[in-house]
């Protein structure tokens, strides 16, 4: 007995010694998935971007005090030479991690890359984009095929980030996708997959050298896992916190809850294409049968705000005008009696199964929230890759969900690129079709540099989706991350984690 | 020995290229890698782009008769999402599931054997209800459960293990016991099944009236003529350890086999699927040819040679 308790004593004193110690000038991030590259041209995921944010600069990023607004990175000012050009003049003594220098060639290398269909995923962002002129080595000219008043924004987003030609040209872009260099305040130490990334300060950053010298991500897929992780100590900051597990945080006591409003809305696009949701009255009727209110209480703990159209109060063209639809039973059963389905209707209404955050949860609340009022609704849950081949096609029937963001804080991006000719669902919804007149404002809008008339646009033609209720309007959600009490952190609404604003008590 | 090793191989060719094939073609008509990879604001003329870059807008049976082509020079391609050779990419993670699983195995053998025997031998008692009891709670468990218990429990409560992670021993402990769960009450429910019927058997009820002590009548007489099934279901098991630890490395973060793949499924990455799935089904063959290869010592009827 007596030997037995001493090796149980034995045990835990072995245990306890070899428990790990972090250091306070590393940090351990606990993200939910690994990255699949280090490319910033080859993946779009905010778990991805946020190492491209740390090893790379942009021309250009956002305030964090007033997201949307631009400020200097790697381009010290910028303007507007011509309708169809912007020049950018470059800031001067930047080297990349292997020694390399940022100048014009640079920039024009990147951009070129970005405007290359078909080889990488961010595309989209730069597809105005005509062609680069290098000026002088630290001006540019970046032409647009025709005028784009968010031409210098795009360069903030994802895709932004600036390459050193010469190390792709030596190494190949594979090689380059395992070992980057950038220009960013951390640079790459190593990569085990499913495992851990680590950077560590750039020591020759043209920014003050930072207070966190080495940063370790990690991949920590189950939730639960995760806020485990951070209340051990094991990491310091962790993202992707879901509502239910925010209690446990604070009653932990070493850690606090970040979180702030994203500009991610959260809809169900509607195919109104055919059938009964070519209604106006029934889409109308859809918003008054949902009580949104609750739905953010009971299923995200009031981590998100009701909207009323499908531009976030974060993006350029938002109008605060426009008021969510009210919860009103009795008024979603008198719309759908006037559309001529007083004795009920049938919809399908599908979400993934924990693609978003609770979706099917949300899409279950939903569905007997329109039995209340007379809708039959057939619930279904899909797969992501099945999600995306619906989407696709422009072919899922009645409501999915979604959420759509800007990636340039505008309402171009998180409407007319979808909804736009091309877009992804350009032909869910008549409404849109050229000659209309939201058509109309959305292209003029596109192609204006006057910012007062683009507004002016926005506002017109948020009122439009509102009245014509083109989608179910849910709720722009906040994103909640968890750190220990000893960090100074705080959440972006961007979503971006920039070690370099973070420190230690 | 060789003929028999031929004939296993090329069984086993036969079967691999069926099951890959079923893979292919599930996966092609269910999902669609391009929208997986581009973000969700794409373009058309994106999507259209990419997707002819990455060979997809091909007909079904043209994409088929190339990836024959490359599975006949023994390629698997790159990995759609990853743009890395898909085969690197699994063996990389192999090393790590190869530990998780054989760790399982190892407890559970070690466990679930003498669990069995003494339950087969304490036939009826208080011992036998609790193994018992035990292998039923054991294979009833669901793994997530298991899993969050066991770190509920050993790392936020007592803080006596690491939460997640892969690289020391102490990481490896919750993963490997919530793994060996289900094989340990499944090898002990087979063992002393299989020992009750033996202890039945003419040869023993001899063994015992030649007066030998009963421990020795177990171990020696009883054992290896039980031993036959359990064999065949460790093979099996280490198999399913292998692939289908997805959930156990969900949770604790375990850079295995199990967790690329169902990111490989989720994003429809073909070649990715393709790959895991081959290197998982020739661990379950080498298994299940070694577990073929212990029949003939464990019982000398059973010849492999013809």
């Amino acid at each position: 007995m007596r030997f037995a308790r001493l090796a149980a004593l034995l045990t835990l004193a072995v245990l306890a010694a070899a428990a790990p110690v972090a250091a306070q000038d590393t940090l351990v991030i606990g993200q939910g998935a690994d990255i699949i590259t280090l490319d910033p041209t080859q993946a779009t995921q905010i778990h991805n971007l946020n190492l491209f944010y740390n090893v790379f600069d942009a021309l250009v990023t956002w305030d964090p005090k007033d997201l949307g607004k631009i400020v200097p990175e790697l381009a010290l000012s910028w303007r507007s030479v011509n309708p169809t050009t912007w020049q950018f003049k470059l800031r001067q003594n930047v080297k990349f991690h292997n020694g390399e220098p940022f100048n014009a060639e640079a920039v024009k290398f990147t951009v070129e890359r970005l405007i290359t269909k078909g080889v990488h995923q961010v595309y989209g962002g730069f597809s105005t984009i005509d062609h680069v002129e290098v000026v002088d080595p630290y001006t540019v000219n970046v032409v647009t095929t025709k005028p784009d008043p968010i031409l210098v924004k795009r360069f903030a987003g994802y895709g932004g980030q600036m390459l050193p030609p010469q190390y792709i040209k030596q190494v190949d872009w594979k090689a380059f996708a395992q070992k980057p260099v950038g220009t960013g305040p951390y640079r790459f130490v190593e990569w085990v997959k499913d495992d851990r990334v680590v950077l560590e300060a750039n020591p020759d950053s043209w920014r003050p050298a930072p207070k966190i010298k080495k940063v370790i991500w990690k991949p920590i897929p189950d939730t639960f896992a995760r806020v485990a992780a951070l209340t051990r100590g094991e990491a310091q900051l962790i993202t992707k916190v879901i509502p239910d597990h925010v209690a446990q945080i604070e009653k932990a006591g070493c850690c606090r809850v970040e979180h702030t409003l994203t500009n991610l809305v959260t809809v169900y696009l509607i195919n109104a294409k055919t059938g009964p949701l070519a209604n106006t009255k029934v889409r109308q009727a859809l918003n008054y049968a949902v009580d949104k209110d609750k739905i953010i209480k009971e299923l995200y703990s009031g981590y998100a705000i009701p909207i009323g159209s499908g531009i976030p109060n974060t993006d350029f063209g938002y109008n605060p005008a426009i008021k969510p639809y009210p919860y009103d039973p009795a008024r979603a059963k008198k719309l759908l009696a006037e559309a001529g389905y007083a004795g009920g209707v049938d919809v399908d209404i599908q979400s993934g199964n924990g693609i978003h955050l609770n979706d099917k949860q949300l899409t279950e609340a939903i569905g007997l929230m329109f039995q209340a009022v007379g809708v039959r609704a057939k619930v279904g849950v899909l797969e992501p890759a099945q999600r995306g081949q619906l989407l696709r096609s422009n072919t899922f029937p009645g409501l999915l969900l979604a959420d759509p963001a800007s990636t340039t804080y505008d309402t171009d991006g998180v409407l007319w690129r979808l909804r736009g000719p091309g877009g992804i669902v350009h032909s869910i919804w008549p409404g849109n079709a050229e000659g209309t007149r939201f058509y109309q404002l959305m292209e003029e809008a596109r192609y204006s540099l006057d910012s007062a008339k683009r507004l002016k646009n926005y506002h017109e033609a948020a009122q439009i989706y509102h009245d014509e209720a083109v989608e179910l309007f849910l709720f722009q959600g906040e994103l909640i991350d968890a750190a220990r009490k000893e960090l100074v952190y705080k959440a972006r609404g961007d979503q971006r984690i920039l070690v370099y604003d973070i420190s230690f008590r | 020995m060789r003929e028999y090793l031929v004939s296993k191989l090329a069984h086993t060719a036969i079967v691999v290229l069926c099951v890959l094939t079923l893979v292919f073609v599930v996966l092609h008509l269910t999902g669609d890698p391009v929208m997986m990879m581009l973000p969700s604001n794409a373009s058309q003329e994106e999507i259209q782009a990419l997707t002819v870059a990455l060979g997809l807008d091909q007909p079904l049976p043209v994409q088929y008769a190339r990836f024959l082509g490359r599975i006949a020079r023994g390629d698997l391609g790159v990995s759609l999402q990853h743009q890395q050779s898909a085969m690197g990419l699994v063996l990389e993670r192999l090393p790590a599931s190869m530990l998780l699983a054989l760790t399982a195995l190892a407890i559970s053998i070690v466990i679930a054997v003498p669990l069995g025997l003494v339950a087969a031998a304490r036939r009826g008692t208080a011992i036998d209800h609790v193994a018992v009891g035990l292998a039923a709670l054991g294979q009833s468990a669901p793994i997530f459960w298991t899993g969050l218990m066991l770190m509920l429990v050993f790392a936020v409560t007592l803080k006596l293990l690491p939460t997640t992670g892969y690289g020391t021993w102490r990481q490896l402990v919750m993963p490997a016991l919530t793994l060996a769960a289900y094989p340990t009450a499944a090898i002990a429910r087979l063992v002393r099944a299989g020992m009750l019927e033996v202890l039945e058997a003419d040869y023993v009820r001899t063994a015992r009236a030649k007066g030998l002590q009963e421990r020795r009548v177990i171990l020696k007489h009883a054992l290896k003529n039980a031993a036959l099934p359990v064999v065949t279901l460790i093979g099996l098991q280490f198999g399913l350890l292998l692939g289908g630890a997805i959930v156990c490395e969900m949770i604790f973060a375990w850079p295995g086999v199990g967790r690329l793949l169902i990111f490989a499924i989720n994003n429809r990455d073909f070649p990715l699927v393709e790959a895991a799935v081959f290197v998982i089904a020739m661990v379950f063959v080498v298994a299940n040819l070694l577990v073929d290869l212990c029949y003939g010592w464990l019982d000398p009827r059973i010849n492999v040679r013809s």
